[in-house]
C-alpha cells in the first residue's frame, strides 16, 4: 500500500502543476470537468475514473476576464459579419438583446430600422450625437445660458456638456449602470449610446464604463455566472437551466478553488437541492434560537398546550389561560398529589405519564427540527474549525519529517486527509437539511443509512487525525489514514451518487412542495 | 449650495411665477437673509371629483428631499411624511430634467391613485385594501381638515 500510494502521491503532485498551467493560461479554454481530484487514491483506476463523469457532477468551463472579452468579441464579429454592420453597433445590439444572437438576427431581418432605433444605434455618421454650440440655448437642467456646448440624442432633448458629464459620472460611478442609462429628459427612454458616453466623461469613468459593459455579458447570460468568492474575477459557464434545479445540484469549482452551486451561487451544498437549501437557511434564521430556548426552558400546559416558562415559585402550576392546575415535575394533575405536595414523587404514576406522553407528542415536531438542526450546526461548526486543524496538521507534518525518515512528499497524505474531512463534513451538513424535508419511506431509510455510514467514517477519520504521533507507529498511522480517507471518499461518492440518481428519477418525496 | 443648484432653483422659481397649475403653490422660505432657495413650502390640491377635492396638502421641499407636513394618511406616504414615488427616487424614475412642476403634478396624481405594490404605512394601506368605503370617508375627512 505504501509503495503504491507514494507513486500516487507523486502523480498527484505533478498533476496540479499541469492543471495550474491550464488555468492560468488565459488563452486556454480547456474544459475543466468537475472531478474529485482526490477521489482516486487507487492509482490504477485514475484514467478510467477521469473519463467517466459521475452522476452528481455537471460539465462546466471556467472563463477568465480576458476569455470573456474574447468570447464577446467573437460574438460581436460574428453578428457584424452576418448583418453587415459595424462592430460597435453589433455590440450595442447584442447587449440590447441580452446576447441572444438568434433572436437579434431574426428581428433584424424582419425590421432593421426598428431594431436599430430601439437599441439606440445610429448608423448614419452625420446623425451621431456631437457636442455643438447652439445660439440662445438655455440648459433646462442647470439653467446656464452662456456660450456652452450641448448635445441631443436621437430624441432631440438637448442638454449641456456639464450636465451630461455630471449625470453619466453619477450613473456609472455611483450606481454601476452601463447599458441602461437613458436620456436625462423626464420619461424619455432613449439609451445614451457608447460614443456619447465616451465624448462626455473622463478617461477613468470611461474605463469603468467599459468594464461594466463587459460585466453585462455575464450578468445577462443565463449560462454564465461570476464566481462569488471575494475578489475572484473568473466566470463559470454551465448549461444547467434554472428550471431543472429540482433534479440537479450543479456544483462547480472555480479556478480560484472556490466550490459553489451554479444554480444559486451559495457555497457547495450537495446533495441538497437549491430550493430546500433556501428554505432550510430561512428556517434556521427564523426558528433555531427560539426553538432551542423553548425546548430548554418551557413546558406545555397539559390541557391547552400553552407554552409555559417557570420563572420562580413552587411546583404547583396554574395555567394562566385555562386555569388547569398541574405539577411542574411530573406534569400530572395537581389534584392527585394529595399530601405529598411540594415534593413530587409521582413521576411514574399513570396520569402523569399520560400528560407527559401528550406533551412529548406535541413537542415532537420541534424536537425533530432540532435533531436535524443540531447535526447540521455541528458539522458546520466542525468545518469552521478546519483552519485550526490545518495548522495542527501542518505542525504534525513537520514533526513527522523530523522524527522519521519520511520526506515532505511522503507526509502530504495528512493534508489530503484534512481536505477530505472538511469536504465530507460540508456534504454531511447538507444531508441533514435534505433529510429534514424528506417524507418517511424506504428511500429515505436508505438515504439515512448512507448518511450514517458516511458520518461514522468521517468521525473515525477525524479521530485518527487528532491522534498524537508516536514515532514508532508512523507507518501504521499512515496506512490507517490512507485507508480511511479512501473509504470516506467512497462513502461520500455512494451517497452523492444515490441522491443525484434519486433526483433525476424523481424518487424522493418531500414533506413540502418544492415547486412553490 | 452649489452654483448649478442655485441657478436651477432660481430659474424654477421664475418659471413657476410665470405660470403654474391651478390651485398649487410653491415658494422658497423667507429668512432674514432673503429667500432660502433650498427650502420650499408647497401646497398640492386634491383633484376635483375625487375624495381628495377641496383639500390642499402641504409639503416642505428641502432639496433634494420632500415630505408632507404633517404626515399624510395615504398608502404611499411613510409615517415620517416622505413620499414613495418613482420620480422622486434617483435610482428609479428620477431624471435631472424633471421640474418642480412635474414633481408636484406627479404627487397630485399619486393622491388618488395609490400604488398598492409599494405600501409605506400600514394604517392607510390596510384600510385601502380592506374597506374602500371607509378609506374614502377617511380621505374626505382629511381633505376637510386641510382646507384650501
Amino acid at each position: 500500500m505504501s509503495v503504491q500510494s507514494d507513486d500516487e502521491l507523486m502523480y498527484e503532485d505533478s498533476c496540479p502543476d499541469s492543471d495550474e498551467d491550464g488555468e492560468l493560461d488565459i488563452d486556454n479554454d480547456e474544459e475543466v470537468i468537475a472531478e474529485e481530484d482526490d477521489a482516486d487514491f487507487n492509482f490504477t483506476d485514475v484514467v478510467a475514473e477521469k473519463d467517466r463523469k459521475k452522476s452528481y457532477e455537471v460539465e462546466f468551463k471556467v472563463h477568465s476576464v480576458e476569455g470573456i472579452v474574447r468570447n464577446q468579441d467573437d460574438e460581436v464579429t460574428h453578428v457584424s459579419n452576418i448583418l453587415g454592420i459595424q462592430k460597435q453597433h453589433a455590440a450595442t445590439l447584442l447587449r440590447h438583446f441580452c446576447w441572444n444572437k438568434e433572436r437579434l438576427i431574426e428581428r433584424y431581418m424582419d425590421d432593421p430600422k426598428d431594431v436599430l432605433h430601439k437599441a439606440g444605434v445610429i448608423t448614419d455618421d452625420s446623425m451621431i450625437p456631437k457636442f455643438v454650440k447652439v445660439p440662445g440655448f438655455v440648459c433646462e437642467i442647470c439653467c446656464d445660458d452662456e456660450d456652452i456646448e450641448t448635445l441631443a440624442l436621437s430624441c432631440g432633448h438637448r442638454f449641456c456638456r456639464g450636465c451630461y458629464e455630471h449625470y453619466l459620472t453619477q450613473k456609472i460611478k455611483e450606481e454601476g449602470e452601463s447599458r441602461r442609462i437613458s436620456c436625462m429628459a423626464s420619461g424619455c427612454n432613449v439609451i445614451v449610446d457608447e460614443k456619447t458616453v465616451e465624448l462626455a466623461v473622463n478617461n477613468e469613468i470611461h474605463e469603468r464604463y467599459r468594464r461594466l459593459l463587459n460585466r453585462t455579458y455575464v450578468d445577462d447570460n443565463e449560462s454564465l455566472r461570476w464566481c462569488p468568492a471575494p475578489s475572484c474575477e473568473y466566470a463559470i459557464e454551465c448549461h444547467v437551466p434554472q428550471a431543472s434545479l429540482t433534479s440537479i445540484v450543479p456544483t462547480v469549482e472555480c479556478s480560484c478553488s472556490h466550490r459553489f452551486c451554479f444554480g444559486c451561487s451559495l457555497p457547495d451544498h450537495q446533495p441538497s437541492i437549491c430550493t430546500l437549501v433556501k428554505r432550510w437557511i430561512k428556517k434556521c434564521e427564523d426558528d433555531s434560537e427560539t426553538a432551542n430556548w423553548i425546548s430548554a426552558h418551557t413546558k406545555e400546559c397539559g390541557k391547552c398546550h400553552s407554552t409555559i416558562e417557570k420563572n420562580g415559585g413552587c411546583n404547583h402550576m396554574t395555567c394562566r389561560k385555562c386555569k388547569y392546575e398541574f405539577c411542574w415535575v411530573c406534569m400530572g394533575p395537581w389534584s392527585e398529589h394529595g399530601t405529598s405536595w411540594y415534593n413530587c414523587n409521582r413521576y411514574d404514576e399513570r396520569s402523569s405519564q399520560d400528560a407527559r406522553d401528550q406533551q412529548a407528542k406535541s413537542r415532537a415536531s420541534l424536537e425533530r427540527y432540532l435533531h436535524y438542526y443540531n447535526r447540521f450546526a455541528n458539522h458546520e461548526q466542525s468545518a469552521k474549525l478546519d483552519r485550526e486543524l490545518y495548522n495542527k496538521t501542518e505542525k504534525k507534518m513537520e514533526e513527522m519529517q523530523q522524527t522519521s525518515d519520511l520526506s515532505w512528499i511522503e507526509v502530504q497524505f495528512l493534508r489530503k486527509a484534512v481536505d477530505t474531512l472538511v469536504q465530507c463534513r460540508m456534504t454531511l451538513k447538507w444531508t441533514y437539511a435534505f433529510a429534514f424535508y424528506l417524507a418517511r419511506n424506504n428511500h429515505t431509510e436508505m438515504f439515512e443509512d448512507n448518511q450514517r455510514d458516511l458520518e461514522m467514517a468521517v468521525e473515525q477519520l477525524s479521530e485518527l487525525l487528532e491522534k498524537p504521533i508516536e514515532p514508532e507507529k508512523i507507518s501504521e498511522l499512515k496506512e490507517q489514514v490512507l485507508n480511511k480517507t479512501v473509504y470516506v471518499l467512497n462513502r461520500r461518492e455512494v451517497l452523492l451518487d444515490d441522491t443525484a440518481k434519486g433526483l433525476l428519477e424523481e424518487r424522493w418525496e418531500y414533506q413540502v412542495d418544492i415547486t412553490s | 449650495m452649489s452654483g448649478i443648484c442655485k441657478a436651477r432653483l432660481t430659474e424654477e422659481r421664475r418659471q413657476w411665477r410665470k405660470d403654474h397649475p391651478y390651485g398649487f403653490y410653491a415658494r422658497p422660505v423667507k429668512t432674514e437673509n432673503g429667500l432660502d432657495l433650498l427650502n420650499w413650502q408647497v401646497g398640492i390640491p386634491g383633484k376635483k371629483g375625487t375624495p381628495w377635492e377641496n383639500g390642499v396638502f402641504k409639503m416642505t421641499m428641502t432639496f433634494p428631499e420632500g415630505k408632507f407636513v404633517p404626515a399624510l394618511f395615504h398608502p404611499n406616504v411613510y409615517p415620517s411624511g416622505t413620499v414613495c414615488l418613482s420620480i422622486l427616487n434617483e435610482e428609479e424614475g428620477w431624471k435631472p430634467a424633471i421640474t418642480i412642476k412635474q414633481i408636484l403634478l406627479g404627487v397630485q396624481n399619486l393622491l388618488d391613485e395609490p400604488n398598492p405594490d409599494s405600501p409605506a404605512q400600514s394604517d392607510a394601506y390596510m384600510l385601502f385594501k380592506r374597506d374602500r368605503v371607509a378609506y374614502d370617508k377617511r380621505i374626505r375627512q382629511q381633505a376637510k381638515e386641510n382646507p384650501a
